[in-house]
């Protein structure tokens, strides 16, 4: 109880003696100007640069400028965003079945062509015929591999990228708010210590796994 | 099926030539054999024609490039021909030529699938870091 007291009787004190005066004016001041005085001391020109690098090759007609002025007037356009993502995934997977058409021709001649080299009656030879067709088979389908991989690889560095460049900017604005609950619930060292453990472990898909979790975390608790 | 029965006619008229002919001079059996398969090997020429044509208008559709389909063919034509003369020179009793010219037929057509062994080491490369 006395401990309490001399809490309380403490937080008093200092809330008598570090509080700062607050006057009104009369002056009018527009909202465009606040909105550039706040973005200036924030440094947040900067990372709207950055931004518009990671995403000029997506998202070629919306600009994140527009975005964040749409955002901090309160008039928020959703639905174009998501017909660009829907568009985005249609691509994909129309590029997929072409891939996937091209591979079944590729069988269809591979069997065509085997059906003629096993009537001979040398094992050996129609072995051989066999495993160079097969050869060509697997490079192709390879070759389709390994855009997808390029494809993954791009997007997490530039997903990883833009987080990076997002996360001082969003704790520094939950914090001039006021919410310094959420801002402390990010977990800055999980995420700074999974970026460095990705760095060395680049070809482990079991960190970046972890590490998009980590991401979603952080995204999941905005 | 007028097709196959002209092949079926000229090897059942040359295997009874042969039979034939191995009383009196056995030498020429080899000759004859030749014969017949080359015949055989004409009538379907105008099919086999048909059919890469088939597989080059299927593989100008996808992505595969012509070359590859090109390099295919001609390992299977190298796979039958080989396969030909081993045939005919273990019926007249020479399996050492027979084995020589298998051996030749093969190392022809590892070598000539190089190029494509070559494409998929590259392609292995890309995705390793």
């Amino acid at each position: 109880m006395k401990k309490l007291k001399k809490i309380f009787i403490l937080e008093l004190l200092l809330f008598f003696i570090l509080s700062s005066n607050c006057y009104a004016t009369d002056q009018q001041i527009s909202q465009d100007e606040i909105l550039e005085s706040q973005q200036n001391s924030l440094n947040i020109s900067k990372f709207i640069e950055e931004a518009n690098k990671y995403t000029e090759n997506v998202f070629d007609d919306i600009s994140i400028e527009e975005l964040f002025n749409s955002a901090i007037t309160g008039k928020i356009d959703n639905t174009s965003i998501w017909k660009k993502i829907i568009n985005l995934i249609g691509k994909e997977i129309v590029d997929c079945l072409n891939v996937l058409g091209s591979i079944i021709i590729i069988i269809v001649i591979h069997s065509i062509l085997r059906s003629i080299s096993e009537g001979l009656e040398n094992k050996s030879i129609s072995q051989i015929t066999y495993y160079v067709q097969y050869i060509l088979i697997v490079t192709l389908i390879m070759t389709n591999f390994s855009d997808i991989i390029q494809m993954v690889r791009t997007s997490i560095e530039s997903l990883v990228g833009f987080m990076n460049s997002l996360i001082p900017i969003l704790i520094t604005l939950m914090l001039t708010t006021g919410n310094i609950a959420s801002a402390r619930s990010i977990r800055t060292y999980n995420i700074v210590h999974h970026h460095f453990y990705w760095k060395f472990h680049n070809s482990s898909i079991n960190t970046i796994y972890t590490y998009i979790n980590s991401t979603w975390n952080c995204v999941k608790s905005i | 099926m007028e097709d196959i029965i002209k092949i079926v006619g000229i090897g059942l008229i040359a295997l009874i030539i042969i039979v034939i002919v191995k009383q009196y001079r056995p030498e020429f059996v080899l000759y004859i054999s030749l014969i017949a398969g080359a015949l055989i090997i004409m009538l379907i020429m105008n099919k086999v024609g048909a059919i890469i044509e088939l597989l080059s208008s299927l593989s100008s559709k996808t992505a595969l490039n012509n070359e590859f389909l090109v390099l295919l063919i001609k390992i299977t034509g190298i796979a039958f021909l080989t396969e030909f003369t081993v045939s005919i020179c273990k019926d007249t009793g020479e399996t050492a030529i027979a084995s020589k010219v298998d051996l030749g037929g093969k190392v022809l057509i590892i070598s000539m699938s190089i190029p494509i062994i070559a494409s998929l080491l590259e392609t292995i490369i890309k995705i390793l870091p």
